[in-house]
């Protein structure tokens, strides 16, 4: 009947890419922040989030001049076979790097909250297996899910600002103001991992209903981030103090922890954080073990991305186990988003040369 | 017409051919089309009939010129008082008393349709032109009337049987509202929806269903609102129905749901006609069945099973806390046990420490892990309500006393379970009758053993990871190609009024948009500019 198993909604492009965006890294976000912007740590990202809102708008104009393809098969159009291909294995090679960190960013933090004793390697496979079975059944019931998990992420997180602003301290984040902008930039490239996902336009565009809105859609998608890490990051800072959020392990955790629930009938509001955290961290996982599977699948110019799914479940597997420690985990993933901003650099590239090449079709501009 | 389809089992061959030779012999010299004559006629029926008691041929003449006339009939479907006043009155008396006053006799030729126009005082009068047509009306409980010289049967409608009459539905009680329920009579069912909407576009078309049963089942439809795709494919799902015999709707349910890989009901099933009123004028089709007082509505997504006909007889703001006071039991029912083993086994840190400690005092004497206590203990419950559904309300009420509040104590006392897991089970058992639908209920209260084991296994990491793959396959499911999510996945805000909460009745100016209707609007205003679906 009319609902299509490949077709999503103008709506389900904003879940995807809010979806997308807000995982794991929130654990993390407030101490790269407040290592390297100390007080001013929500300006920075702020200012991230307010770049990456820009690179957005690049990627989905880009997305929307070729509404019936993907990014692998525009590319070769744009710069040739060749560099078309290798892009695509960048591509391919930086989301199963993405999926890797993540799963292991959040089975470490699941496996010091919750599981003590359980080994790493269970959780990392429950879960990835998790993420193939919904991949399994196309990209509708990723949207789906999306539009079912993320108003319970965005719920609880507003519920941890809220919980937390009795013991705000407004005076921590004082010395923000007397910062030097440059210190704030220098922040910025560490702190694009925590808003790298909208990737997923690229992708998830020729399937939308309309195309030509992808645009307004998409940021809509990235705003709730922009405007709820700095409140985060602001927060956990005002909270705890800098020092003590720069040597903290996941101190968004440790920012709910403090938190006392009204009526006192949770002890440790950490752990349902951490309850609802999972459906975040859940939806990323799988939009990226799509995104691997699907840029594999079209590398090879095939067509059913299916049976992908499955080969690459021991890649990952192998990857997210490669680390041995915590700090080699934030090395691997500085390097995973630094592979991400190339891509986003080659992405602004591509645009660029579509405009003077006149590739592709120009849809009519919203007027809205 | 054969009696039997295929082969016959050669084990019993032998047996069958001893038992009833004639009836399969003469079965197979029957020749189908209808004679001229009268007896011949009541040959072939009798050849099919004459074995079977309660089959009545009456023979009998007509008129001045002594016509040959039989009527064919069940006895007990028929209404005997109709035959003798309406069809054999007329016929054997009132054309006599015509034709002397008349003093001429009717013409042969005419006299078909001088009986069908002039004579059989009976609402409904048919024609059958074949013996296939005529056994399926007089088995229906119609009336066969034969006359000489026509090989076509007129057909009366005399129906009457013994029927329940119109009952408050046991299953679906409200406090406020109808209190008419379906019954076993397709046509008593048709009528009370054709009471509540009046409108000439409500369609109610019916097929039969059944290679013996010839069940009639009826699909219902406002032409107009119900979107033409929903209507055409119920009716193809319908037609490709093909059995022996169908005794409820339950079982055309199970012929027409999309997945029969789930516990969940993808067919909404009431026994209300004012709720099925209501659902065709959200654009649903509704599927009636003779013999049972079940309708089947479809599409149905999930959360109309979190929906009473009470929540639109009730003031708004009431109405929807108890809509919310369901969902979270829906919550409670699936996963209370299984939050508890997490929280007792990996997790005490969670709850306040008072708590932990009366908790851990409470279990200190019970020799099992939780898991087997919360299993134990649920099973338990399981098979109580299970001993109470199926007994006469009397020992039922036994039961629940004996099985709640004996075995409960005694347990407790006895230092197999811990008073805590008690109030675990008992608040399972309350969440879960507060569902209105008893097939979503029943899924929804089951679905807490699988989150039980992985609670015992991953602690609250397995209770959220069994939450996630219970919503993955629930996003998969699609009741005739509508998402059983809807409408939070996929998103319409506009059905939003009627999900979580039920805000008051003047918002709701037009239909849900997930069933597609063809006239969105409920009422007269400016046509809106389609919104984004």
């Amino acid at each position: 009947m009319r609902e299509r198993s490949d077709w999503l909604s103008n709506i389900q492009i904003t879940f995807m890419v809010s979806s997308a965006i807000i995982g794991v890294t929130v654990l993390t976000l407030p101490r790269t922040a407040a290592e390297l912007a100390k007080a001013g740590g929500f300006i920075a990202t702020f200012i991230t989030g307010v770049l990456m809102a820009l690179v957005l708008v690049i990627v989905a104009l880009l997305a929307k001049r070729f509404p019936n393809n993907t990014v692998m098969e525009y590319s070769g159009e744009i710069i040739g076979f060749i560099p078309s291909k290798i892009l695509g294995f960048v591509f391919f090679l930086y989301f199963i790097n993405v999926v890797s960190t993540i799963l292991r960013l959040f089975c470490d933090a699941v496996k010091e909250l919750l599981l003590k004793n359980t080994p790493l390697e269970i959780l990392i496979i429950t879960f990835l297996l998790a993420a193939v079975y919904l991949c399994l059944n196309g990209i509708s019931s990723l949207a789906k899910i999306c539009e079912l998990f993320e108003p319970l992420v965005i719920g609880t997180m507003f519920l941890v600002i809220l919980l937390s602003l009795e013991d705000f301290n407004f005076e921590e984040l004082l010395p923000a103001f007397k910062q030097d902008i440059s210190q704030w930039l220098f922040a910025v490239p560490h702190l694009t991992i925590s808003y790298l996902g909208f990737e997923v336009l690229l992708f998830a565009a020729p399937y939308a209903q309309d195309t030509s809105k992808v645009v307004k859609y998409g940021l809509l998608g990235i705003l709730p981030s922009i405007f709820i890490y700095p409140l985060f990051v602001g927060i956990t800072v005002g909270t705890a103090g800098v020092e003590a959020v720069a040597r903290s392990l996941y101190p968004t955790i440790q920012l709910a922890r403090y938190i006392k629930f009204p009526g006192g009938f949770a002890e440790r509001f950490d752990i349902f954080f951490m309850v609802f955290w999972m459906l975040g961290a859940y939806t990323t996982v799988s939009t990226f073990v799509y995104l691997s599977s699907v840029s594999i699948t079209k590398l090879l110019g095939l067509r059913n991305y299916k049976p992908f799914i499955l080969l690459i479940v021991p890649v990952i597997y192998v990857l997210a186990l490669l680390p041995q420690n915590i700090k080699e985990i934030n090395i691997f993933s500085q390097y995973v988003s630094y592979i991400g901003l190339a891509l986003l650099a080659v992405v602004i590239v591509l645009y660029i040369l579509a405009v003077i090449q006149k590739r592709g079709k120009i849809l009519e501009n919203e007027n809205k | 017409m054969k009696y039997i389809e295929g082969s016959p089992n050669p084990k019993n061959k032998k047996n069958m051919e001893e038992n009833n030779p004639p009836r399969l012999k003469s079965e197979e010299q029957v020749d189908l089309t209808l004679d001229k004559q009268v007896g011949k006629n009541l040959e072939k029926f009798k050849a099919f009939l004459k074995d079977s008691s309660d089959m009545v041929f009456r023979e009998f003449s007509l008129g001045t010129q002594n016509i040959p006339c039989a009527l064919v009939y069940v006895d007990g479907l028929v209404n005997v008082a109709v035959i003798n006043e309406q069809i054999l009155k007329p016929l054997m008396y009132q054309i006599t008393l015509l034709e002397t006053n008349l003093n001429q006799p009717i013409q042969r030729d005419k006299i078909f349709e001088v009986v069908k126009l002039h004579a059989l005082t009976v609402g409904e009068v048919k024609e059958a032109k074949t013996l296939d047509d005529a056994f399926l009306y007089v088995l229906s409980g119609e009336v066969a009337v034969m006359i000489d010289g026509f090989d076509k049967i007129l057909i009366a409608n005399a129906r009457g049987w013994p029927q329940r009459g119109i009952q408050e539905p046991p299953s679906e009680v409200v406090i406020r509202g109808p209190r008419e329920g379906f019954t076993e009579t397709l046509r008593v069912n048709t009528a009370l929806l054709r009471r509540k909407i009046r409108d000439p576009n409500l369609v109610i078309r019916s097929i039969k269903i059944g290679r013996r049963g010839k069940t009639d089942v009826a699909y219902a439809y406002i032409k107009g609102v119900a979107s033409q795709e929903l209507v055409e494919e119920v009716e193809r799902r319908l037609s490709q129905i093909d059995v022996d015999i169908f005794l409820d709707s339950s079982q055309i349910e199970q012929y027409i749901q999309d997945n029969y890989i789930t516990y969940f009901p993808q067919i909404e099933v009431t026994e209300r006609p004012d709720k099925t009123a209501a659902s065709l004028s959200e654009g649903r089709v509704a599927i009636l069945m003779d013999n049972s007082p079940y309708a089947l509505i479809v599409p149905a997504t999930f959360y109309q099973f979190f929906q009473s006909p009470e929540d639109y007889y009730e003031r708004w703001i009431l109405a929807s806390i108890i809509r919310l006071l369901r969902w979270s039991g829906a919550v409670l029912a699936s996963l209370t046990p299984a939050i508890y083993v997490a929280i007792v086994s990996f997790h005490p840190g969670f709850i306040p420490t008072n708590l932990v400690i009366s908790v851990a005092a409470a279990r200190a004497t019970v020799p099992f892990p939780a898991f087997v206590e919360a299993l134990l203990m649920e099973l338990t419950f399981e098979l109580l309500r299970e001993a109470g559904a199926r007994l006469p309300r009397a020992i039922g009420q036994t039961i629940g006393i004996v099985g709640g509040l004996i075995i409960g104590d005694a347990a407790v006392r006895a230092g197999i379970t811990s008073p805590i897991m008690v109030i675990v089970v008992a608040i399972t058992a309350i969440a879960s009758f507060i569902i209105p639908s008893y097939s979503a209920a029943l899924a929804i209260r089951l679905v807490r053993f699988p989150f039980i084991v992985l609670a015992a296994v991953f602690g609250i990491y397995g209770v959220m990871l069994g939450f996630i793959i219970l919503n993955v396959h629930l996003v998969t499911i699609k009741s005739f190609g509508v998402s059983y999510m809807t409408p939070q996945a996929p998103m319409r805000y506009q059905d939003w009024k009627d999900f979580f909460i039920r805000l008051p009745s003047q918002f709701m100016k037009r239909r849900p948009t997930s069933t597609y209707p063809v006239d969105i609007d409920r009422r007269n205003q400016d046509p809106v500019k389609e919104e984004a679906r």
